[in-house]
């Protein structure tokens, strides 16, 4: 048999890198892009001793207790879709675009910051917005630009908000408490959610044609809303997932399942449960965490193999070496790997790569690996909205009318994509905004 | 609403292809429900150690089980109505026969992926169900209720590899049969 070992880990680098992205731009599944390399580099490596490696890794990363908070958010998420909640509440927000300029972006991002502490998922949130929120504001004649990127990068900010599942794969890759991840994301998503907001009030402020006030009319049309039913089942459930996990009452992955508890008991509440809502959710859940949980065993396959040919402590080297051993310089590096990744890869691939990798340096540097994952969250972020393949805005484009185009919604995210990295900057420079808690 | 929500699928690509795939993706729908059993016994488990104070034994393992089972059968469920993520940068740019030829060597590169994983965890499955003796002996987790789940996510795993190259395998022949007859045309 061939024995790749022979060309040493430098060249067995260049070569696994260069493999899987042929294969990738063949588009070929990336799931069994990186199980396929794996496979392929552990039997050339090592011979076929090696294999049952990747078959132990895959058999601890299904069955691990914490993963299975995974499908829970999603679930709970596709329950949400489904149900009025997120409709009434968006109704009961309209307090906000009566009076000011602006007002009914500012109400779609106070309604995406309240569905995010519902939900982990990038997908439900952008769509629900896309519906709910953007129509109402090119009927009312905003601006395109500012109505289109204000709906998309609001519903990207469910990843950042905790309970978010980026947050959940980081922990567990990074073995750090989830709980500690999302107290710590907490306030810079909060920073993000507020900039967009400042953003779009200063924006209005300059140029009050991009967002014309609501008619007399209109005004008098919303007059019925019922506030106490439109806020307490969001409210009670958002107290009952976030509560449980920062109050240590429940872990994770109990979290979650009260949260879908509170769910189906405010859908039950308002009369909209049945067996079709549920069977369709979690058949939407069986897909979705199809997908998530290959790309992870691909990426824990390849990374476990990668390892064992002494890859890790390779790149190690190669980045210290780069960035001269400063931390800043280090980082640095760090974030155009992740941001280049991002624009291609699906973030779990990404999650499952390169933090095995990135995270023992970064503990190395003295630096703090629960404030690391703020920063691969925010990294994320920009990933979601980035073209070509930011999924925040293919699922905008899914729900949008017709003529609004892939390159439009593109280029009405860049202001936002500006203000994420602006974030991320300060996320980097002050990791205190992470800390602060501690 | 769930209509208006949810926007039908557009790509007839999306949909089960063979038998085999309709079968796995009516089977999923219906194992999917086990996500909301899962919630449900999540739910018990905190209900009893809070409000009963008396914490079940099983929950944690059999919540784990579940999920362990329900995310390896989510592989095969993806793979038959098309839903693993490709990058399409190329791949969407290319003709429709290119496009099916690249199928083809997808499908080889699969059948080369799931025939290795499965061989391999031939032997894991054989480590966890026999003693190194050969008598029949289901690998437990050890705890103080000590299931067989071990073992039964480790065949899980064997069989849902198996089924997988099957599905690689008539994909394969699907493609390779509407190749020829666009040929013949």
């Amino acid at each position: 048999m061939f024995d790749l070992s022979a060309m040493g880990i430098g060249y067995g680098s260049l070569l696994m890198l260069g493999s899987m992205i042929l294969l990738l731009l063949t588009g070929m599944q990336l799931a069994f892009v990186t199980a396929l390399v794996a496979l392929v580099f552990a039997v050339g490596w090592f011979g076929v001793g090696a294999l049952p490696l990747i078959t132990s890794r895959l058999y601890s990363f299904v069955g691990s207790y914490v993963f299975l908070a995974v499908p829970m958010f999603v679930l709970m998420a596709a329950l949400l879709d489904r149900s009025g909640i997120a409709r009434d509440l968006f109704d009961a927000m309209k307090v906000f675009g009566r009076k000011l300029r602006g007002g009914v972006a500012v109400q779609t991002l106070l309604v995406a910051i309240v569905l995010a502490s519902m939900s982990g998922v990038i997908g439900g949130e952008t769509v629900l917005l896309g519906i709910l929120a953007l129509p109402q504001m090119l009927r009312l004649g905003y601006n395109r630009k500012l109505a289109i990127g204000t709906t998309c990068a609001g519903g990207a900010l469910g990843t950042m908000l905790p309970p978010s599942i980026v947050l959940i794969i980081y922990g567990l890759t990074a073995s750090v408490s989830i709980g500690d991840l999302f107290k710590a994301a907490f306030l810079p998503a909060f920073i993000l959610a507020f900039a967009y907001m400042a953003y779009v009030l200063i924006l209005c402020r300059i140029h009050p044609e991009y967002a014309p006030l609501p008619t007399a009319e209109e005004l008098a049309a919303d007059d019925d809303i019922n506030y106490f039913k439109a806020l307490l089942f969001p409210l009670l459930t958002v107290m009952m997932v976030l509560g449980s996990i920062y109050t240590g009452v429940a872990s994770v992955t109990e979290a979650s399942a009260l949260g879908v508890v509170g769910i189906i008991i405010s859908a039950a509440i308002r009369g909209e449960l049945n067996f079709s809502m549920l069977k369709d959710s979690a058949t939407a859940t069986m897909s979705t965490c199809g997908m998530i949980i290959w790309i992870g065993i691909g990426a824990t396959a390849l990374v476990g193999v990668y390892n064992l040919m002494g890859g890790i402590s390779f790149v190690e080297e190669i980045i210290l070496a780069l960035s001269g051993g400063s931390v800043m310089g280090t980082i640095m590096i760090m974030m155009v790997i992740l941001l280049v990744l991002g624009m291609f890869l699906d973030w779990v691939g990404v999650a499952l790569l390169t933090m095995p990798i990135f995270v023992p340096i970064i503990i190395g540097l003295g630096l703090d690996p629960i404030w690391f994952g703020v920063v691969f969250c925010l990294n994320m972020q920009v990933s979601f909205l980035s073209p070509p393949f930011g999924p925040a805005a293919f699922y905008l484009k899914s729900v949008a009318p017709k003529d609004i185009s892939l390159g439009e919604i593109f280029s009405s995210l860049l202001p936002f994509i500006a203000m994420q990295i602006a974030v991320l900057a300060l996320v980097i420079f002050f990791p205190e905004l992470a800390l602060w808690w501690k | 609403m769930k209509d208006t929500i949810h926007p039908p699928a557009t790509d007839n690509s999306d949909e089960p292809r063979n038998a085999l795939d309709r079968f796995i993706y009516k089977l999923g729908n219906a194992l999917s429900l086990l996500f909301v059993l899962t919630v449900a016994i999540s739910f018990y488990e905190v209900l009893m150690r809070y409000v009963l104070n008396a914490p079940t034994i099983w929950v944690h393992e059999t919540a784990s089980f579940l999920g362990g089972c329900l995310f390896i059968y989510g592989g095969i469920y993806a793979l038959s109505i098309n839903k693993h993520v490709r990058v399409v940068l190329i791949y969407d740019m290319v003709s429709d026969r290119t496009r099916r030829w690249l199928n083809v060597f997808h499908h080889v590169m699969g059948l080369t992926f799931s025939g290795l994983l499965s061989w391999a965890a031939y032997q894991m499955v054989q480590d966890s169900w026999f003693t190194p003796f050969g008598d029949f002996r289901l690998e437990t987790s050890g705890s103080a209720w000590d299931p067989a789940f071990p073992a039964l996510v480790k065949g899980m795993i064997f069989m849902t590899l198996c089924i997988m190259f099957v599905q690689f395998s008539l994909h394969l022949i699907q493609e390779l049969n509407g190749l020829r007859k666009r040929d013949d045309v």
